[in-house]
């Protein structure tokens, strides 16, 4: 394995992918709406 | 007056006015310590992920890496693995709830959010005093950044253009606050990702392709094109590396309290995106430096690398825009740094630590005179022999900044149990240890190995000591509640 097939693809690559999974999952409007009550509570 | 001066005369004029213009229109928009602080609260998605990315890169970006990738060859590209992440992670798993309860909490700084959650004035007076004692002789090192620019390109004396720089950059962070760092920052990363992109393509082209470079790099010297190599980017130091990065930017106040200025908790999902994007961007210097390992062996200095490809591979005028760009680099972490001292010095440490009763224009103005006054103190140090203790204190600053904070920072989130003496004790045991490995070890060694410990000892330290402030109790009941309804 290449040093840039793992920095662009596994790492930026990889980053990309998991961030996409975990705001598609975890950041839902559910979850906004309850974080922008809780600045003003 | 040849022609590459008068077009470098022209070009930092058009630069500096284009500060000057930004510093006073956020002057204007400056009336609050709010606005100075964290910029009102206002600033959109993408000047919040370049101004992070910028402030995250500085002159290293382009010379330091370029230098790194001509010594060490790809394997430097360590590094990066550890930033990207490094700099994503923290913004997904920190950035809205951080966003959040500093918005319910009205903090506006680090040693604010902490010494407000844990209920502690020691924490916020400790992390205060770490941000003076490590971010200061960051910015004499900076500012001293500027004229080994001046002198790599031009072999002239630089005095004053590190004076004229000095002054233009704290008079508009003084006035302007982060409305004027945030802003500026964004143009300038803006400027930088410019020449970045360039930069790559001609690298490449430059030494025949990408295959080509690959086998003249292994016949030079085969470590050159591995994963690992012997010197420096071992197993060991790339494991501590990966976890130097991932961790560091949650341990850094003048990057994590970026994520209280954005306008909406919603806008985090683009910041995300536009941090992958702008990342990736600029590491290309490590292909220009990898270039050059080819093209010019031999260069006494391997920092010079990327000016010295500038200069042989591009017009003039490119090489007066890499010389604005890599000032425009130094520029964003210096004033990053800089707004986030003086507002420590004012905001923390005055009206905080030291219950003055001020109002909010007292506590500006404060804030704005001691930015003032440390830039131009940072500026003065930096004209003058640099003593001994400050190398040690440059190399040790981030790291030892991150682990006085990391600990005490995750385990507000993530842990309810978190307690004020276990927070403490963590900041204070952390920082010696790194700072006595640092002795025996590289950076990335002592600064991974501290940040664990500090978390780890953040929460044992909790479990046997004090119990948890009851807004950290209120913050974490405020979660139980919209999981469960989850």
């Amino acid at each position: 394995m290449h040093m840039v097939f793992l920095y662009y693809v596994i790492c930026i690559g990889g980053t990309l992918l998991l961030s996409l999974i975990y705001m598609h999952n975890i950041w839902t409007d559910d979850m906004f709406d309850h974080f922008k009550k809780g600045e003003i509570e | 007056m040849d022609n590459m001066w008068v077009q470098l005369i022209i070009g930092l004029v058009l630069f500096f006015g284009l500060l000057i213009a930004i510093g006073y229109f956020a002057a204007k928009r400056t009336k609050s310590t709010k606005d100075f602080a964290v910029a009102g609260r206002s600033l959109p998605p993408i000047v919040v992920a370049i101004c992070m990315v910028s402030a995250y890169g500085s002159a290293s970006s382009y010379l330091g890496n370029g230098g790194l990738a001509y010594e060490y060859g790809w394997p430097m590209a360590w590094i990066w693995i550890g930033c990207v992440p490094g700099i994503v992670i923290p913004t997904l798993l920190f950035g809205p709830k951080m966003r959040m309860i500093s918005a319910r909490l009205n903090t506006l700084t680090i040693p604010d959010f902490l010494g407000e959650m844990y209920e502690s004035r020691f924490l916020r007076l400790f992390i205060a005093l770490g941000i003076l004692i490590f971010y200061i002789p960051m910015m004499i090192a900076q500012f001293k950044g500027v004229g080994v620019l001046f002198s790599a390109f031009f072999d002239m004396s630089f005095t004053w253009a590190t004076i004229i720089f000095g002054i233009v950059m704290i008079v508009y962070c003084a006035k302007g606050g982060l409305f004027a760092v945030a802003w500026t920052d964004a143009a300038q990363g803006f400027f930088m990702a410019l020449i970045m992109l360039a930069l790559v393509p001609v690298a490449i082209h430059s030494v025949g392709g990408w295959a080509e470079m690959n086998a003249k790099l292994m016949a030079i010297q085969p470590s050159l094109n591995a994963i690992f190599e012997p010197r420096l980017f071992t197993p060991l130091t790339a494991f501590f590396m990966v976890i130097y990065y991932w961790l560091w930017q949650i341990g850094q106040p003048y990057m994590s309290s970026r994520f209280f200025a954005l306008d909406d908790v919603r806008s985090f999902k683009k910041v995300v995106i536009y941090v992958i994007i702008f990342t990736t961007i600029i590491s290309g210097a490590m292909w220009a430096g990898c270039a050059g390992r080819i093209l010019f062996p031999g260069l006494a200095d391997a920092d010079a690398v990327v000016p010295t490809f500038i200069k042989a591979y591009f017009p003039t005028y490119f090489g007066v825009l890499a010389i604005i760009g890599i000032l425009a680099a130094i520029l964003t972490t210096v004033s990053s740094i800089l707004i986030t001292v003086g507002t420590t010095v004012g905001y923390d440490l005055v009206e905080k630590c030291f219950n003055k009763t001020l109002d909010d224009k007292q506590t500006l103005k404060i804030s704005q005179i001691s930015t003032f006054v440390i830039g131009g103190l940072a500026l003065i140090l930096s004209l003058l022999k640099t003593p001994a203790f400050l190398s040690i204190l440059v190399y040790a600053a981030l790291g030892g900044m991150a682990c006085m904070v990391v600990g005490p920072v995750v385990a507000s989130f993530y842990d309810k149990k978190a307690t004020k003496q276990g927070a403490a004790t963590a900041s204070i045991v952390s920082i010696s240890v790194f700072l006595i490995m640092l002795t025996q070890c590289n950076v990335w060694i002592a600064g991974g190995t501290g940040m664990i410990l500090s978390i780890v000892l953040t929460i044992l330290v909790s479990r046997l000591w004090g119990k948890p402030s009851q807004t950290l109790v209120g913050i974490h009941e405020y979660y139980k509640k919209f999981v469960k309804a989850m």
